[in-house]
């Protein structure tokens, strides 16, 4: 007789808080084999989930989020929290999308009740090389040698620290970020454009009668 | 005493450094930290404000906007100054295939 699924995950539960040691459950009678069995598994694969987890908050790309995230207002830390972006208006007045996890930005323009990506940038510090002047000085700056920031990172910075890059240059000088990016316009009038969504709609809805 | 931050960005992921503005010694850990920086070819932005505490902001994109987004006081400075509360110094960005 197998255990109520409750029970299993309360079992889950004391294993990965450890209230319940391995050898507790394996002497536990009233519990089945395939349950301790299953128990274990569980309780294992969380561990390994909230390992892996504190390992990518403590690296370079989990310790980049939480500085990026103390910038941030609280209404702004909850608009992160849903949508993985957040919106900033430039020092000009333009309205951008930044993403962290990614460190794509793009400018947003608003079509009725949406709102739309119509320019993407490209603006990333370069690559260091080894050799560089600027290497040496990161590499002293930073406390490691220049060998092995360019083997654990291919040189670049961590999508976060890149978007926190972003935003204060939109926030400080947004002409000068317009002007070191590289753009690529991606207006299309199909996007919001209503009589040929209704189109599009009523073509698939004419397909899907057929 | 006030803390005031140097967040260094680079591959490795950021670096913070701290000083007090009042500490002779402290002072001069951290011009001589934004020397070495600006040598190696480091841009410098000065930010003041607590998120928080900044004055309401653009209302375009609704509530998300209206508390501060896009009005925090950042300043890009070529010569940081060790009083600011928070700097953070970033390698020159380049633009890139978009």
């Amino acid at each position: 007789m197998r255990l109520p699924t409750d029970e299993l995950l309360a079992l889950v539960d004391r294993l990965v808080r450890g209230a319940l040691s391995a050898d507790d459950l394996m002497g536990m009678p009233d519990v089945g084999e395939d349950d301790k069995r299953d128990a274990l598994a569980l309780g294992l694969y969380v561990l390994r989930q909230r390992i892996r987890r504190a390992a990518e908050r403590a690296g370079p790309a989990g310790r980049a989020m939480a500085l990026f995230r103390s910038f941030l207002t609280e209404a702004q830390r909850a608009e992160l929290r849903r949508r993985r972006a957040i919106r900033i208006v430039g020092s000009a007045g333009g309205l951008y999308r930044l993403q962290p996890t990614t460190g794509s930005v793009g400018l947003l323009e608003r079509h009725g009740s949406r709102w739309y990506e119509v320019v993407t940038y490209c603006l990333h510090d370069a690559p260091v090389a080894a050799d560089e002047p600027v290497t040496r000085g990161l590499a002293a700056a930073l406390g490691y040698g220049a060998a092995a920031i360019l083997a654990a990172t291919g040189g670049r910075m961590p999508p976060a620290d890149l978007s926190l890059a972003h935003m204060l240059l939109l926030l400080a000088d947004e002409g000068e970020f317009r002007r070191l990016a590289n753009a690529t316009d991606r207006r299309s009038e199909t996007l919001w454009n209503g009589a040929w969504l209704r189109r599009c709609r009523a073509s698939r809805r004419a397909a899907a009668a057929a | 005493m006030s803390e005031h931050v140097l967040e260094t960005l680079g591959p490795s992921g950021h670096v913070s450094m701290t000083w007090n503005p009042d500490d002779p010694d402290d002072l001069a850990r951290a011009k001589a930290e934004f020397a070495r920086l600006k040598a190696a070819g480091f841009v410098f932005f000065e930010a003041d404000a607590a998120p928080d505490a900044m004055p309401p902001g653009d209302q375009r994109a609704g509530p998300m906007l209206a508390r501060g987004a896009g009005r925090l006081d950042v300043r890009r400075v070529e010569v940081p100054s060790p009083t600011a509360r928070r700097t953070v110094a970033t390698r020159p960005l380049q633009g890139g295939g978009a």
